[in-house]
């Protein structure tokens, strides 16, 4: 088999993100929506870590670190609220959370 | 002590937004305390205006004299279409003034203050050099005419108020694209972008899409209603308290003119190609097709507005035959024409109102010999209508013959469809003379005059009215003190539009360095 | 042209406004002393004008330039040759005694300031026609002089009919005037000047073009009553009798000939044809309808409209002298017969019906005696003014060979014996037809006095005068045929006068037979009808009724609906609407997942936009 390129990374990082993307337009349930904003977010991290690998550069591979470690933090807080929201509404549909509404 | 010109504009134009200002945070002053405020405020510029004129033509006076910075960072000057603009607009705007003085409105100090604004407003649309500037006064003059139309309007004021503001908020914003567009390729800076750089250095640079042209053409015209996206402008003004009809019709419509002919009509070739043809077709669809519409018109007031967005067609094509044939000629009438029907369109709306107070009602079935009850203003509406059918005397006869001699190479049939306005506005305007005045008294008439019997002219009614009257006499008996003014800028303008279409055949050249001031005179 | 006769023009063209101003701001109620005042100033300048007609011949020139609009020139100037002079002269002096007339006839009017300065406007308004040099200074005057008739027919504002007809008039030369701006643009373009003088010193290698003198002439036809514009004049009879005899049959009319035959030289042979042909026909058409009114003016206005026809024929046949030669001939007699049927009104205290009419010759000699010698002129008896012009015109028609013209002609003046003998047997012999006519009295010396100069001196002499009176270097082109003329008794014209005037005697018996009705509507009501009938206002009230208004209001319909209400209101809402649609099923549910696809959406716009660039 061939050596795998740029391209074929960038492409897998690509359909992650327009996976994680479709997810969260379309998903419902809160937490499968946040589940899709981190895979956007892996998707980012491995177009990163493939032009590090590419261009021979250390910078990418850093920046994953900085992306991870900001991936958790919003994870943290991200979750907790909406463990505040479930307590107060009693549900994570996104359809029931609409006292916006005109 | 010699007062500057300069300082004497500043003083035409901020006076009466000083006046209103003052009138609308002191809305308790007593009556006669804010009357005489506001007659100074509208006095003023009526006074100052004419001596500004007289000074421009005279042949000692420097443009410079006329150039100061005004707050709000927008410059101040006069240029040779500006003058004669802006004394038209002093004049319409006393006239305005003493019309809204003598009626009977609530909240009267806020009325005035908003009248004072609009004036205000509407003078420095023609007294300032800034290409935003004038943009912006014209802005600042507007907004009170929506609100006094909204609240001290006639009939149907609600809807009409609503219709003006969408369509010339619409226009406002095209116009704006339009000569933010400008600016940006003129390569000037915001605080050097004076109206006469900015035409220079268009026209040394290359040709703007017509895109622009359009935007610029589509949306100052809306605001000096082009044919069609004039639907606002006869419910506007039917409903509209008299003074606001006076001052728009009469004077800030023709901002969208003066836009017109200094930008577009030099450096955007508004009259070629496509753009061209439908600017023709427009202007002539502006003067026939409501010429018609204002034959079947039954209602006074509504003759009167629909008549006024008629006479705009021959200035359109004044300004269109120019960019064609690169002769001035056409501007200069379109130019005269636009001096001469605000001081009649002003004098018919003023006068009209006085028939409506008097009467009772507009329509013209229940009108009829008004003129034994009130011979001197049978004679004044007549000499108005006269005025504006374009009888030689009058200022409006020079502008109407000069469009139609510069149309003389376009085909017959059309120079003849055009021409028709001249038998057109005569029927009409003579069947609404015939039915308010002549022939015997309706039964309507008789019944008013038994319940609440009415006289002639007050003096101060005939004052305005004469004002506007002997002011279109004295252009028409001498047409040289508008032309005189108005020529050396045309000629540039002119040039201008047929110097950028040598360059058709060059390749567009660098952004040309910016050139020292010598701003057309 | 020497300084103190271009000073004398000014004062002729200026006086008569700055009287018409002041009379209008100043003399309103005083009506006598505007009256008088008017009256004057017509006289002095009358007086004027005789000092010009007897100035050394050659053409006297003045030019000033008002303004310019770019490169095109707007002057004002005077261009005083022959014709001009003669035209201020006879223009002045008729309307002189016209003046002195009024004071008598509007003695007890209530608006005779007005009526005075409206009088002098239109002095102002035609002297400016005869004295311009140019046709945008013709235009001008020609403007003013419609609006002086406007407002002098609508002296009596409070009838419905004078208020009808002064519209009809302006509206009707305002056509004539579209035609007139046409020709003007069309002059400037092809030939860059307007100046008379100019344009016949450059006359062009192929002939002028058929176009310019065809659009000239519409200001013509509008001015001078012809065909197809001749429907006002009818209706203009609503004003006072002397603005009748001024303006609609001495001098506004005649303005029209006076300036085709300023311009003659840029008619081409195919418009002289149409003038000719056209103006013999309403000669003769003009005659006959005459017969079939029963109101005295009207009867003349048929006679005016009639003659001017006379007068375009002259034009038409190539002979402007003629034509002019007839204006000023026509201008002392129909002056007389209208101010003679003034006088008669106003003796029958305002009775205007001619059958009610009768005996006055007893009751009125003076007027009587004037209006007799002026229908004689009218009808072309030998020696008298009438005669040298109108028979030197059907001569020029027989000699050119325009044998249709010349039959009209003739019939033209057959029509004119018979009218007038009937005009004069209905009103002057037999015996009174009504209270009226039983109590006439002869009118004050006001009245009576032109009368007499008009009708007794010049009806008479005008011939005599301008054959031998009038230095021949003055109007040396007008003077030769009366001269020719003089006494050539086997001409065909001669025939035609002859059994014109036999007819006229066998009218003076007839229409004596049925006292109080007309014989005509007696024998034969269907030729009475058809004669009396105006067919072509009929026509145009069709086409104001049934055309002109339905398609205003059709198109005015068609813009409420399309524009206003399609454009304006339903894209104006409509786009709005749509999008609204749109946004509002994911935007304002309150929905987390519209936020988030507007903020992708969004931002994907952001991205392209900076990094499409």
């Amino acid at each position: 088999m061939e050596h795998t390129t740029l391209a074929h990374h960038l492409i897998l990082a690509g359909l992650l993100f327009v996976i994680g993307l479709t997810g969260v337009l379309i998903r419902r349930n809160l937490l499968v929506v946040y589940m899709c904003l981190e895979l956007m977010l892996t998707a980012a991290t491995l177009a990163l870590v493939a032009f590090s690998r590419f261009n021979h550069l250390m910078d990418g591979a850093v920046l994953v670190f900085f992306v991870i470690t900001v991936a958790a933090a919003e994870v943290a807080v991200g979750l907790a609220l909406i463990v505040a929201l479930f307590r107060q509404r009693g549900t994570v549909q996104s359809d029931a959370l609409n006292s916006l509404h005109d | 002590m010699q007062i500057s010109p300069s300082v004497l504009l500043l003083i035409a134009v901020y006076t009466p937004i000083l006046t209103g200002l003052i009138l609308l945070t002191l809305r308790k002053l007593p009556k006669s305390f804010a009357s005489g405020f506001a007659l100074g405020g509208f006095a003023i510029p009526a006074v100052i205006a004419p001596w500004l004129l007289a000074k421009w033509l005279s042949p000692n006076t420097e443009i410079q004299q006329f150039i100061s910075d005004g707050p709000w960072g927008f410059g101040m000057g006069l240029n040779g279409l500006g003058a004669p603009l802006l004394a038209m607009t002093a004049f319409v705007g006393l006239a305005a003034g003493i019309k809204a003085l003598t009626q009977e409105v609530e909240a009267r100090n806020t009325y005035l203050g908003l009248i004072l604004f609009m004036f205000g407003g509407t003078l420095g649309v023609f007294a300032t050099t800034h290409l935003i500037g004038f943009y912006f006064f014209h802005e600042f003059a507007l907004v009170p005419t929506f609100i006094l139309t909204l609240f001290w309007g006639g009939e149907g004021r609600r809807s009409a108020a609503m219709q003006m503001a969408l369509y010339l908020t619409a226009g406002a914003m095209a116009s704006l694209a339009g000569l933010l567009i400008a600016l940006d390729a003129s390569g000037l800076s915001f605080n050097e972008a004076t109206l006469v750089r900015v035409v220079e250095a268009l026209a040394e640079g290359p040709h703007l899409p017509q895109a622009t042209a359009a935007l610029i053409l589509f949306g100052l015209g809306t605001l000096a209603s082009l044919f069609p996206f004039h639907s606002w402008a006869a419910p506007g003004y039917s409903a509209a308290p008299t003074p606001v009809s006076m001052l728009h019709a009469g004077a800030l419509k023709k901002f969208g003119l003066y836009g017109i002919i200094l930008l577009g009509a030099s450096s955007l070739h508004l009259s070629q190609g496509t753009l061209g043809n439908w600017f023709l077709g427009l202007a002539v669809a502006n003067v026939f097709v409501v010429g018609l519409i204002c034959l079947v018109q039954r209602d006074l007031k509504q003759l009167l507005s629909w008549s006024s967005v008629a006479h705009m067609g021959p200035i359109f094509l004044g300004i269109w035959v120019a960019g064609t044939n690169g002769k001035a000629a056409g501007l200069d009438a379109a130019a005269f024409l636009m001096v001469a029907h605000g001081l009649s369109c002003a004098a018919l709306f003023l006068l009209g109102n006085a028939v409506r107070t008097r009467a009772g009602t507009y329509r013209l079935d229940s009108l009829g010999g008004m003129a034994s009850r009130s011979p001197i203003l049978a004679a004044l509406f007549i000499a108005a209508t006269m005025a504006s059918i374009g009888l030689p005397g009058f200022g409006n006869f020079w502008g109407e013959i000069g469009v139609f001699l510069s149309l003389g190479g376009l085909p017959l049939w059309l120079q003849a469809i055009v021409a028709s306005t001249v038998v057109i506005s005569a029927v009409y305007s003579l069947r609404a003379v015939a039915a308010t005045f002549f022939g015997p008294a309706t039964e309507a008439l008789e019944e008013r005059y038994r319940v609440a019997p009415f006289g002639d002219l007050g003096l101060a009614e005939i004052g305005a009215a004469s004002l506007l009257l002997g002011a279109s006499l004295v252009i028409g008996f001498c047409p040289s003190i508008i032309t005189r003014s108005t020529n050396p800028v045309m000629t540039d303008i002119a040039a201008y539009s047929q110097r950028a279409e040598i360059k058709l055949s060059k390749p567009a050249p660098q952004r040309a360095p910016q050139s020292p001031a010598t701003p057309a005179r | 042209m020497s300084p103190d006769l271009s000073c004398l023009v000014h004062w002729i063209l200026f006086l008569p406004l700055v009287v018409a101003a002041f009379s209008a701001v100043v003399l309103r109620r005083a009506g006598t002393i505007a009256a008088w005042l008017s009256t004057a100033t017509a006289f002095v300048i009358a007086y004027l004008a005789w000092i010009v007609l007897s100035q050394v011949p050659g053409d006297l020139v003045w030019h000033v330039k008002l303004a310019s609009f770019g490169q095109m020139e707007l002057g004002f100037g005077y261009l005083l040759n022959a014709h001009a002079r003669l035209m201020l002269f006879v223009v002045s002096f008729v309307a002189a005694w016209i003046h002195l007339f009024s004071i008598g006839y509007m003695a007890d009017d209530e608006a005779k300031g007005r009526f005075f300065a409206g009088l002098s406007i239109f002095m102002f308004s035609i002297l400016g026609i005869v004295v311009a040099d140019n046709l945008l200074m013709t235009f001008i005057f020609w403007e003013l002089v419609g609006f002086s008739s406007y407002m002098l027919i609508a002296h009596y504002f409070d009838k419905d009919f004078a208020a009808a007809a002064s519209k009809k008039a302006f509206i009707t030369n305002r056509v004539g005037d579209l035609g007139f701006i046409l020709g003007l643009a069309f002059c400037l373009q092809h030939f860059g000047t307007l100046n008379f003088a100019d344009l016949a010193a450059h006359q062009p290698a192929g002939g002028w073009p058929i176009a310019l003198g065809a659009l000239l002439m519409c200001g013509f036809l509008g001015k001078s009553a012809q065909f197809p514009l001749h429907v006002w004049l009818t209706d203009a009879m609503a004003g006072p009798t002397p603005v009748s005899a001024l303006i609609h049959a001495a001098t506004m009319v005649a303005a029209g000939v006076y300036f085709m035959a300023r311009i003659f030289f840029l008619m081409t042979p195919e418009v002289l044809e149409i003038i000719a042909i056209s103006g013999a026909s309403m000669a003769a058409l003009g005659g006959l309808c005459a017969l079939a009114q029963t109101d005295i003016k009207k009867s003349l206005a048929y006679s005016t409209l009639a003659h001017l026809g006379i007068m375009a024929c002259a034009l038409g046949l190539g002979h402007p002298e003629l034509a002019l030669l007839h204006m000023t001939m026509h201008a002392f007699f129909k002056a007389t017969l209208f101010l003679g049927a003034g006088s008669v009104i106003h003796g029958c205290h305002h009775e205007q019906n001619m059958l009610q009419m009768g005996g006055l010759l007893k009751k009125m000699p003076i007027t009587a005696t004037a209006f007799i010698i002026a229908t004689l002129s009218n009808c072309a008896v030998p020696f008298f003014a009438g005669w040298y012009s109108k028979d030197a015109i059907i001569e020029a028609a027989f000699h050119g060979h325009h044998y249709v013209a010349f039959g009209l002609l003739a019939i033209a003046a057959l029509a004119t014996c018979l009218y007038s003998a009937r005009m004069v047997r209905l009103v002057f012999l037999g015996s009174a037809q009504s209270e009226a006519a039983e109590h006439a009295h002869e009118s004050p010396w006001t009245m009576t006095v032109p009368l007499v100069i008009l009708g007794v001196v010049f009806s008479l002499a005008a011939g005599f005068a301008t054959s031998f009176l009038i230095p021949a270097n003055a109007t040396v082109s007008i003077a030769e045929p009366l001269h020719e003329m003089a006494f050539s008794f086997t001409a065909p014209a001669t025939w035609v006068g002859l059994l014109s005037l036999l007819a006229g005697w066998a009218a003076l018996k007839f229409y004596g037979i049925f006292p109080g009705k007309d014989s005509l509507q007696v024998f034969s009501p269907r030729t009475y009808h058809l004669l009396e009938h105006r067919w072509m206002d009929s026509f145009y009230e069709w086409y104001l009724q049934k055309v002109q208004r339905r398609v205003a209001e059709f198109i005015a319909f068609l813009d409420l609906l399309l524009i206003n209400g399609v454009a304006g209101r339903w894209i104006a809402a409509g786009i709005p609407a749509v999008l609204g649609y749109f946004t509002g099923r994911t935007l304002h549910r309150g929905q987390t997942r519209g936020y988030a696809l507007w903020i992708i959406l969004g931002t994907l716009l952001l991205a392209w936009c900076f990094l499409a660039r």
